[in-house]
């Protein structure tokens, strides 16, 4: 292993794969930055490109523009309260109002220092679990991936603030637009009211930009002035690297948890920033400035994301199953090159699987220092006037939400999320479960299904099911005391 | 005391009542395994609009802008609130919704580049930054959607009406 | 109605100044980027430009959504019928939902007697089994499949013609197996066989060749049995081709409605043309995948990545005879196939 790994190391340093490394990396910070591209989208493009070069050149290419998205897509996250990619909705919670408060610089100093770390612990991860991949990815059936969406849904309550009801009520309408385009399991659309764009279902990408997007702007719109209320940039990028290595511990277990999500296919990078999120208010003893510009709102999401991508390796190299739809993009390069997941690269092309695990690592590092060195003039995009940075998010938002299927439907459900999301905003109804019933709705439905047709209603017994079904169980509880502690401080108060 | 935007917010609560009706009856039509979650769903759903609506009307609701530490979204400020800042909204929506107008009828490539100008002018933004910023998206959609990533252009439908070639 | 779209592009006079001179041929794939569709379609256009006069800019596209239905109703509504843009889809089950099927029920508008087929090739499948099915039953041979009961075949959904393919072949020689659907691709299936989820998977050859066979195949877990394709591939045995795995575990030469059903689920990839294109870039690009399909720096990259030698359908026969099963389907099988896929009407 040790002679392989130092084969994957020279092969990615060596002329002309580390130039592949830069330029992947160049592309994936443009990619990450203009919404509704992401990483997929890269490397569809770049796949292509990859057929005439050399393995270690092609997995230098696709690896620098794949590990560095999630680090580069804070940018319109924060600046803008615009979700780069799927992998920064969460960021923008937190993000969004230090920017909003002259604290730009420093919001992105955490990130880039928690995205390096977060995907030095995937490649991490990856490299240790190479052993004994085989139990830890099969370890998740149809029952165990029912049970942790609803875990999932759960956390609902942490991101409802003081209206748990509203949240709850919120994703029970989020999961009645998910079920919208056929059924799982059968041949039966539902809700697509004889509008074929809708048989396929409500795409995530122009729902969530509608949903977080589109409100802020309005509220730019309204407030006039500059996206920055403060005229000074507020402390600096320096203060983000500190406030990065003061919560490392945040950081650490989100980073795993991130590992961890990225080994099941399916729920992937837009999923894995609001289970950090949540993780991380459901853990904090004080919660008040979530949601108004809390350093660790943005950490936890910011580490989670980077992780993932070495946990959606696993399954991608082990089994050829791949963690996410860019791992399929990945494993068509992978393939084109005569590289074969499972035993194949497992054993006798493991310099191949090395020289992917330190193109992730040194991308996300270099992407990381390449972006705190632009930092400062980026932040300055803050104090631009709002009449012209507005027309600028538009066009963004609208090219985003185009590219999810490149159909005028989805412009109208950009815009028809944005309605909705204003007027959540309005009334103060928590907007994250939105997203959480999205992508969780059809996921607990397709495995609910799945799993008492396999196996009946034994399902429930499994040991990690009853494992999930406690944390489910214990999550409800501490949700409803609290909101019941919170009303009756209310009451004393009034 | 029951305020209008209670009035409001409890009104739009109904109507989410009325879609998981919809659910429920809609998912009688199907064979059970397509039907099951569309009925919980609208069952849960039913109940707690009912719920909220009711919390909202009876004057609860009215903390729901301010809230406490724990909330987990953004704050639209209490100085929005009020007649300018009704305008400005509905203004911008327009704004939006004549976007997704204009691309039906021009394509993209001309209706994104038109709105850069109109809403620049409008702004009171000068003629040279206006047309620097227009030519910057034209070369934006041109430059990174059409020559690298090729993506397929809304063909606006005024040309086909008219008989003629889209942009 | 199939005749007469075929007909286009007979008068052709290829002599002239190269219709593709100075353009860009964009190519409309309804899947999105990195599945098997779009990566067999880029691997086309790697190599098509060599054979194409006028060495065009190509461009592939990608247009997801409702199984290939928004694809086929932009191709035939929106599309530029001026021979720059083609479809480069897996539309066979296009095909059998308008001449046999209910095309309103899917939301599918298109007229598929008028589009323009230009090339097939048939997506050869494979199905695999547990090496050992309930109750204990070892497969040393694909007859084996018959003595086990009560196993779990995984399949996406009732609707799908993949389903609808290996759950009519299982049917026809009198297997007893179980069905679950609800699984979203062909790499969840895998997964789903290999935690003994599921104990049948099937997929298009790529998926086989690529993952299939060296996880769990070459690893002893599991045995194929059948594979459908026109011609016997050797590196699939010891499975059974199609017309052979009925042969041997029925005893009898397939027939019947079943059957007839089963052919007609077959899938093809397909390059077509929406109606009105000039029967010069019909005939330009029909012949550029003639040549492309004697090409042997191409033939060599489609067999490593596919897994099967490229055998492409240009000549106006060959599609006529791909064609024409759909138009002779009988009344019962048209209701045999509502029955499977509990497809409202």
């Amino acid at each position: 292993m040790l002679e392989a790994a130092q084969l994957g190391l020279l092969g990615i340093l060596a002329w002309p794969a580390i130039g592949y490394l830069f330029l992947g990396i160049f592309l994936g910070i443009v990619f990450a930055i203009i919404p509704g591209l992401s990483g997929l989208t890269g490397m569809a493009i770049l796949l292509p490109f990859t057929f005439g070069l050399m393995p270690y050149e092609a997995m230098a290419l696709l690896m620098g523009m794949f590990a560095v998205t999630t680090t580069a897509d804070t940018i319109p996250a924060v600046l803008l309260g615009v979700p780069g990619t799927a992998g920064s909705q969460a960021t923008i919670m937190d993000g969004y109002p230090m920017a909003k408060k002259g604290e730009a610089a420093r919001a992105f100093g955490a990130a880039y220092t928690v995205s390096a770390f977060g995907g030095l612990v995937g490649a991490l991860c990856l490299v240790i679990s190479i052993p004994v991949l085989s139990p830890l990815v099969l370890a998740f059936g149809s029952p165990e991936f029912c049970m942790l969406g609803i875990l999932g849904l759960t956390m609902v309550a942490s991101l409802s603030g003081n209206s748990i009801l509203r949240g709850i009520l919120v994703a029970l309408l989020a999961m009645f637009f998910s079920m919208i385009g056929y059924a799982p399991q059968a041949g039966i659309p539902r809700f697509w009211l004889d509008w074929p764009y809708l048989l396929e279902g409500l795409h995530l990408v122009p729902a969530v930009l509608g949903l977080f997007a589109i409100p802020e702007l309005v509220e730019l719109a309204v407030r006039k002035g500059s996206l920055s209320e403060v005229p000074n940039m507020g402390k600096g990028i320096l203060d983000g690297v500190r406030d990065a290595l003061r919560h490392w511990w945040v950081a650490l277990r989100c980073s795993l948890m991130g590992v961890y999500i990225g080994l099941i296919p399916g729920l992937g990078a837009s999923i894995v920033d609001w289970f950090a999120y949540a993780h991380v208010v459901q853990s904090s003893k004080n919660k008040e400035k979530f949601g108004k510009g809390d350093v660790r709102g943005l950490i936890a999401p910011e580490s989670a994301n980077n992780a993932m991508k070495g946990g959606a390796l696993i399954p991608t190299v082990a089994f050829g199953i791949p963690g996410s739809a860019s791992m399929a993009i990945l494993l068509g390069g992978l393939l084109i090159h005569g590289v074969y997941p499972g035993p194949d690269i497992l054993e006798s092309r493991l310099d191949v699987l090395f020289s992917i695990i330190w193109a992730l690592s040194l991308s996300n590092v270099i992407a990381s220092i390449l972006l705190m060195a632009l930092t400062s003039q980026i932040a300055k995009v803050t104090t631009l006037r709002g009449s012209i940075l507005i027309p600028i998010i538009v066009v963004m938002i609208f090219m985003g939400a185009w590219m999810a299927t490149q159909d005028i439907g989805d412009l109208i459900v950009l815009v028809f999320f944005g309605v909705l999301g204003y007027l959540m905003k309005r009334w103060g109804w928590p907007r994250p479960p939105v997203a959480l019933g999205l992508i969780l709705g059809p996921f607990v439905e397709r495995y609910l299904d799945l799993s008492v047709s396999v196996f009946g209603w034994s399902w429930l017994g499994r040991p990690i099911v009853v494992g999930l079904l406690i944390a489910v169980v214990a999550t409800i509880v501490v949700a409803v005391r609290r909101q019941q502690s919170f009303d009756r401080s209310s009451i004393v108060e009034e | 005391m029951r305020s209008r935007e209670n009035l409001i917010e409890a009104s739009f609560a109904l109507v989410l009542a009325l879609l998981f009706i919809y659910s429920i009856v809609a998912a009688r039509q199907w064979p059970f395994n397509a039907a099951l979650f569309p009925t919980i769903i609208g069952v849960a759903g039913f109940g707690l609009a009912i719920g909220v609506s009711l919390v909202v009307w009876w004057g609860r609701g009215n903390n729901s802008v301010k809230g406490s530490g724990i909330q987990g979204d953004l704050y639209l400020e209490e100085t929005l609130l009020g007649g300018q800042a009704l305008r400005r909204t509905i203004t911008t929506f327009a704004w939006l919704v004549g976007l997704v107008l204009g691309i039906w009828l021009l394509g993209q490539k001309l209706a994104l580049p038109l709105f850069m100008l109109f809403y620049l002018k409008a702004a009171g933004e000068k003629w040279w930054l206006s047309i620097l910023l227009t030519l910057g998206t034209v070369a934006f959609l041109i430059g990174v959607f059409d020559q690298v990533i090729y993506v397929s252009w809304q063909d606006g439908v005024l040309f086909s009406w008219l008989g003629i070639d889209p942009i | 109605m199939i005749v007469g779209c075929l007909n286009v592009g007979s008068n052709a006079n290829l002599m002239a100044d190269p219709f593709y001179q100075g353009k860009r041929l964009t190519f409309m794939v309804d899947y999105s980027a990195g599945g098997p569709t779009d990566i067999e379609c880029r691997l086309y256009i790697r190599h098509l430009r060599r054979h194409l006069p006028g060495k065009p800019t190509l461009v592939v596209r990608n247009r997801p959504g409702a199984g290939g239905v928004l694809a086929m109703n932009w191709l035939y509504e929106r599309a530029r019928r001026d021979g720059t843009v083609a479809g480069c889809q897996t539309a066979s089950p296009m095909y059998m939902e308008w001449y046999v099927g209910d095309p309103q029920s899917v939301g599918l508008r298109a007229n598929m007697a008028e589009i323009i087929p230009v090339m097939f090739t048939p997506v050869v499948s494979v199905g695999v089994v547990r090496k050992v099915l309930p109750p204990g039953i070892e497969i040393k041979q694909p007859e084996d499949i018959l003595k086990a009961k009560g196993w779990i075949a995984g399949g996406f959904r009732e609707d799908s013609t993949k389903d609808l393919k290996f759950r009519t072949l299982l049917d026809l020689v009198g297997a007893d197996y179980k069905y679950a659907t609800g699984y979203p691709g062909a790499a969840d299936l895998l997964a789903a066989f290999m935690r003994r989820e599921v104990d049948y998977v099937d997929g298009s050859s790529p998926f086989y060749m690529t993952r299939v066979k060296p996880v769990v195949v070459d690893g002893g877990q599991a045995y194929p049995i059948w594979y459908d394709s026109w011609v016997n591939i050797s590196e699939m045995e010891p499975a059974y081709k199609s017309e052979d795995f009925v042969k041997k575990l029925t005893g009898k030469q397939p027939s019947g409605p079943l059957w007839q059903l089963f052919q007609i689920s077959r899938a093809y990839r397909m390059i077509l043309f929406p109606p009105g294109v000039p029967q010069q870039a019909v005939e330009a690009l029909r012949a550029a995948f003639r040549s492309l399909g004697s090409d042997p720096q191409f033939l060599a990259e489609y067999q490593k990545i596919v897994g099967v030698q490229a055998n492409f359908l240009t000549k106006q026969q060959d599609l006529r005879d791909a064609l024409a099963p759909l138009e002779g389907v009988t009344p019962e099988v048209r209701e045999l196939r509502f029955k499977y896929t509990a497809q409202k009407r």
